[in-house]
């Protein structure tokens, strides 16, 4: 009986153990990051950008040269190691140009990846690329035919355009919530339309922010007490 | 009744299976809670895949063409990956015309048969072979010449593809790929010629012929993600796992990408 006794009293005893929380962190501000592996980063963020020549045939063009557009930029991007991570990006255009001819809609849909070159550090520089589609429009226009107007304020369709683009940036994690970044991609492709000319829709991105972090594997390594 | 009877009820002078039964039951969600162990059989292995193209037409004056499009593998053996793959592609005709093409389509990619360790940013070279369905649409885009029969074509082709590529591993379960293939068309060829207009404009003017075989270079880089094992190493009776063949016997760790 009294083995008995001791057993249960042992299996006892282990469940206590298991049942110890870890004692919560006195301020979450006091938790900075430690390795990214794991990580879940999100931002959102107003994204400029510079429309840039680039070739179409013979001749070089923009859609909108002289420009700048301005973007709602959305990330979401998971670390797989320290090293690389996959992310997704939205870009919404918003300031739509109402000239006729001029950009009426941009907005772009990428995927893509990054490798960062340093592991367990705060500043996380990295390189990356990323392929995926742009849903373009311009405002109606006037299609001429010599001196007499052909199509009056003709509205050419909305059109899908697939694209790329190399991108550099830095992320800087200072606590485990929250991260400053700043980025640049130059995003090529070429607005080819039902009707009207081609043009080149090449513009330099820059998003600059704040992004939040989520924590999702690791996370005793990813996330460390500051000293 | 004294409390010391149902005591005696509730404590079983016996225990012993009583406590035997909790045990395996213990044992049980241990099982459940270990990680899995790393699948030493590569085949089941199920990815989801975005992929760029560059297409270098050689037909109907287009020049390169970019697309977008997705993809999921499967992988059947050690040695034989499928991909299945969906294109969208867009190429210029000069200024005044465009080329369309939709690919849906597949591949087998094989493998070196000997298998290594795996190991990260490793490249592993692959030869594929395969078919796909084309819908091609080429169009002028001129609005003042646009005739129905002469400024727009589009036709269905089949085709053969074959060439090689390699994945690059960046971990377990996301890997790079590049590859380079050459398709083979087999359906109506559309030619188009581009014309000038007496005030000086230039407009495609577009025919279709008969049947023949064209064929262009296709370049696709895809990210790819692992995302289930659609099958497992076997399995004993009772959930143990049979070991897998290590053909060197020398990694207990062996996992082929």
């Amino acid at each position: 009986m009294r083995k008995i006794y001791f057993l249960f009293a042992s299996l006892l005893a282990g469940n206590f153990l298991f049942s110890q929380a870890t004692p919560p962190p006195a301020d979450d501000n006091s938790l900075s990051m430690a390795n990214t592996q794991g990580l879940l980063r999100t931002q959102l963020t107003l994204t400029p950008s510079w429309m840039m020549k680039g070739t179409s045939g013979n001749d070089s063009t923009s859609i909108s040269s002289a420009r700048t557009n301005v973007y709602l930029h959305g990330t979401l991007e998971y670390y797989w190691t320290e090293h690389f991570s996959t992310r997704g990006d939205i870009y919404y255009f918003l300031n739509k140009n109402s000239a006729p001819g001029g950009l009426k809609k941009n907005h772009s849909l990428q995927v893509g990846c990054s490798y960062h070159f340093m592991k367990g550090m705060s500043l996380d520089p990295y390189v990356g690329v990323c392929g995926g589609i742009s849903l373009v429009q311009i405002s109606p226009m006037d299609f001429m035919k010599g001196d007499s107007t052909f199509l009056p304020n003709y509205q050419v369709p909305s059109h899908l355009d697939p694209v790329w683009a190399p991108r550099v940036g830095m992320n800087f994690y200072g606590q485990h919530v929250f991260h400053f970044f700043v980025e640049a991609q130059y995003l090529m492709g070429t607005y080819r339309p039902a009707i009207g000319p081609i043009l080149s829709i090449n513009e330099i991105r820059i998003s600059a922010g704040l992004g939040f972090n989520f924590v999702i594997l690791h996370k005793e390594a990813t996330v460390r007490p500051a000293i | 009744m004294p409390y010391s009877y149902y005591f005696s009820k509730l404590i079983d002078p016996n225990p012993m299976k009583k406590i035997l039964v909790f045990a395996f039951l213990l044992v049980g969600i241990s099982a459940f809670a270990q990680d899995r162990k790393p699948n030493k059989n590569v085949g089941g292995q199920f990815s989801l895949g975005v992929r760029s193209t560059i297409s270098l037409f050689s037909d109907a004056g287009s020049s390169m063409g970019t697309g977008a499009g997705g993809q999921f593998r499967i992988r059947l053996y050690n040695f034989m990956n499928t991909e299945w793959f969906g294109d969208y592609l867009m190429s210029s005709i000069g200024t005044i015309g465009t080329r369309t093409d939709y690919h849906i389509g597949w591949s087998v990619m094989f493998y070196s048969p000997k298998q290594k360790p795996f190991k990260k940013y490793h490249p592993k070279p692959y030869f594929l072979t395969g078919h796909c369905f084309d819908y091609t649409r080429i169009a002028g885009n001129n609005p003042f010449y646009q005739d129905p029969n002469h400024s727009v074509a589009s036709r269905w082709s089949s085709a053969v593809q074959a060439g090689l590529g390699f994945h690059i591993p960046f971990c377990e379960r996301v890997d790079l790929s590049l590859s380079a293939q050459y398709m083979f068309h087999l359906g109506k060829d559309i030619t188009a010629v581009t014309r000038t207009a007496v005030n000086g404009d230039e407009f495609l003017y577009i025919d279709k012929e008969e049947a023949s075989i064209n064929g262009h270079l296709l370049i696709s880089f895809s990210l790819n993600i692992r995302c289930a094992d659609l099958w497992h190493d076997h399995q004993k009776k009772g959930g143990a796992r049979k070991a897998a063949p290590d053909p060197d016997g020398q990694n207990p760790k062996h996992i082929e990408q």
